[in-house]
């Protein structure tokens, strides 16, 4: 009996114990899905904002804007799949800064996205300009940026160490 | 002797047919190098002309459309914007500064752009380099106009020099605003963009040279001169602009500026992210570099073919020259390297003088790109990319030449030594 009871322990723990080794080792970078960026309030406010759209007329309402971000994500290494909007060459045609956004394209059927829900990256080195119909699979680290002092609006960039495709 | 002497000796005897083999290898290289090179020169010179833009915004087209003739100067607008969404568009908290442009006026061909002296402080190109005056000052007087620096060195223009304006976007114009010389007040600093085949004057002045124009015609006698024109010039505020440069104060602002721009009710109105506009350029022209790719590279292998004929053709003939080789000691896989080597060296020579000869092209055809197309190519060593392709293609002419040495080779053992005259 106690036999049976000291094996199962063991078993016990050797299997927890490899749950969490796997566990730190998926931790290593971690993925990070778009809707985390924004603050749990503003996805709420969110949400009950496009319960009242009303897509129909040609007044369109204001689109939804968030400019407020997720304090403890500030300075994570994180990995986060995106579409590839190019902002700055280098000069001789090479990406240097875009923007990485959930889906393609300026889309003229939605609002575009929250600010919230952008990231600016910032790569170290130019890299051969990408096309911005792949989904690319961005990964580095991800910082918080005052935008202006007095609505303390910020936004998201990131170091980029590296882009690759989806 | 040894073997490469007597190779080149050998070519020596046949210069002729030779020669003409070289130069069809490197008509072959020199189309493929020029294609390689203008294809990424042009780009390059693409994405130079725009940077720190954030948005640009023109009356409803496409953005392609409104990108090349807001920045590059080609094409013709579509219509333009009025000056009250220009002013609702800089008050705006979120635009940082705004830049109009007012296009439709040419002088020998080269634009004219009405624009504000904001222009000069917030244009950026390349690498967010900003624009320099190189001689003079920006416009300061109505009539005041500076060059960009191709216009100038065209021309042969400098700080004083008076010019007339035309109406319209001919090289050649009928309608001369003869009335209202400009003088020259500065001269930019080459960039190799568009702002170097462009001359800017005062949005005010671009109205100016309109008094009068209100029927599409000059009405005799209703065209003020100079001073009038000075006179009245802080009522010559334009009624609308062709295009509007936007920077603004955040870029996480630029999406949502975008789509309220696109969905403005007063206006039919686009705005453009510079950057996605390029890039749908390149997706429209990409078929066409590829087809011009493929055919690059089919010639190469017509030349490629043609040196193998020559070689083939000519193997017969050395008949004599191979068996004295052989009568002398020569072993058969000495006369194979042989053969070898000459594909190497035809084949070598080929590709320098093939990019020689496409150096040369693009040397002298850089001037007329700048002043057609707006665009700067440089004379640029050629990429890692192109040495790789001329190296595949240097060991695809050894292949070449491995073909009549295999021949040779097998030959030399059958009737190496027989004379059959």
């Amino acid at each position: 009996m106690l036999r049976k009871f000291a094996l199962t322990v063991a078993a016990v723990l050797l299997v927890s114990s490899h749950i969490v080794v796997e566990s730190l080792a998926a931790n290593e970078t971690r993925v990070l899905e778009w809707i985390e960026l924004m603050p749990q309030s503003e996805s709420d406010a969110w949400l009950n904002d496009s319960a009242n759209v009303d897509h129909s007329g040609f007044d369109a309402p204001e689109p939804f804007q968030s400019f407020k971000t997720v304090p403890e994500l500030d300075g994570e290494t994180v990995r986060i799949p995106g579409f590839v909007v190019p902002i700055e060459t280098d000069g001789e045609g090479n990406l240097l800064e875009f923007f990485l956004v959930p889906y393609f394209g300026a889309c003229i059927h939605v609002p575009p996205p929250p600010a919230n829900q952008l990231v600016y990256g910032r790569l170290d080195e130019a890299i051969p300009m990408v096309n911005i119909w792949d989904a690319f699979w961005m990964e580095g680290q991800l910082n918080i940026e005052e935008i202006s002092n007095s609505t303390a609006d910020s936004a998201y960039t990131m170091d980029v160490s590296s882009l690759e495709l989806y | 002797m040894t073997l490469p002497g007597l190779a080149l000796r050998s070519l020596n005897n046949r210069r002729f047919a030779i020669s003409l083999t070289v130069l069809t290898i490197a008509l072959s290289i020199g189309l493929l190098v020029l294609v390689e090179q203008l294809r990424s020169e042009v780009r390059e010179g693409f994405y130079r002309s725009v940077s720190g833009t954030d948005l640009i915004v023109g009356a409803r087209t496409a953005p392609v459309q409104l990108l090349l003739y807001s920045v590059f100067g080609m094409g013709e607008p579509t219509n333009n914007v009025s000056w009250e969404s220009f002013t609702a568009l800089s008050d705006l908290p979120e635009v940082a500064w705004s830049v109009p442009i007012s296009l439709g006026d040419a002088y020998q061909g080269y634009r004219v752009v009405g624009t504000q002296a904001g222009f000069f402080e917030h244009y950026r190109y390349a690498d967010r380099q900003p624009l320099e005056i190189a001689q003079g000052k920006r416009f300061d007087d109505l009539f005041d106009v500076v060059l960009g620096h191709q216009v100038a060195r065209k021309l042969g223009y400098g700080l004083g020099q008076e010019l007339v304006l035309a109406h319209g976007t001919a090289n050649v114009s009928l309608q001369s605003h003869d009335n209202l010389p400009f003088t020259v007040s500065g001269i930019l600093a080459p960039t190799g963009t568009p702002v170097d085949q462009q001359l800017y004057i005062s949005l005010s002045a671009h109205e100016a040279l309109h008094l009068g124009w209100q029927n599409g015609v000059p009405r005799p006698g209703a065209s003020p001169d100079g001073d009038q024109a000075r006179a009245i010039a802080d009522r010559l505020t334009p009624d609308s602009v062709t295009a509007i440069l936007l920077g603004l104060t955040s870029r996480s602002a630029v999406f949502g500026l975008q789509n309220r721009v696109n969905r403005y009710t007063e206006e039919a109105l686009s705005a453009v992210l510079p950057g996605i506009a390029l890039q749908q350029l390149w997706r429209i022209t990409g078929l066409a570099e590829q087809i011009l790719r493929v055919v690059a590279g089919l010639v190469v292998l017509a030349g490629l073919l043609g040196m193998l004929t020559v070689l083939l053709t000519t193997l017969n003939e050395r008949r004599r020259e191979m068996a004295i080789l052989r009568a002398n000691g020569a072993r058969p896989l000495q006369i194979a390297g042989l053969l070898i080597f000459e594909a190497g060296l035809l084949a070598a020579a080929g590709i320098l003088l093939g990019l020689a000869l496409a150096t040369l092209v693009q040397a002298l055809a850089a001037p007329w790109l700048l002043s057609t197309v707006g665009v700067n190519i440089a004379v640029a060593w050629p990429s890692a990319l192109l040495w790789k392709i001329l190296g595949m293609i240097w060991l695809a002419g050894l292949i070449v030449g491995a073909v009549p040495a295999l021949l040779a080779y097998r030959r030399t053992l059958a009737d190496g030594m027989q004379v059959r005259m």
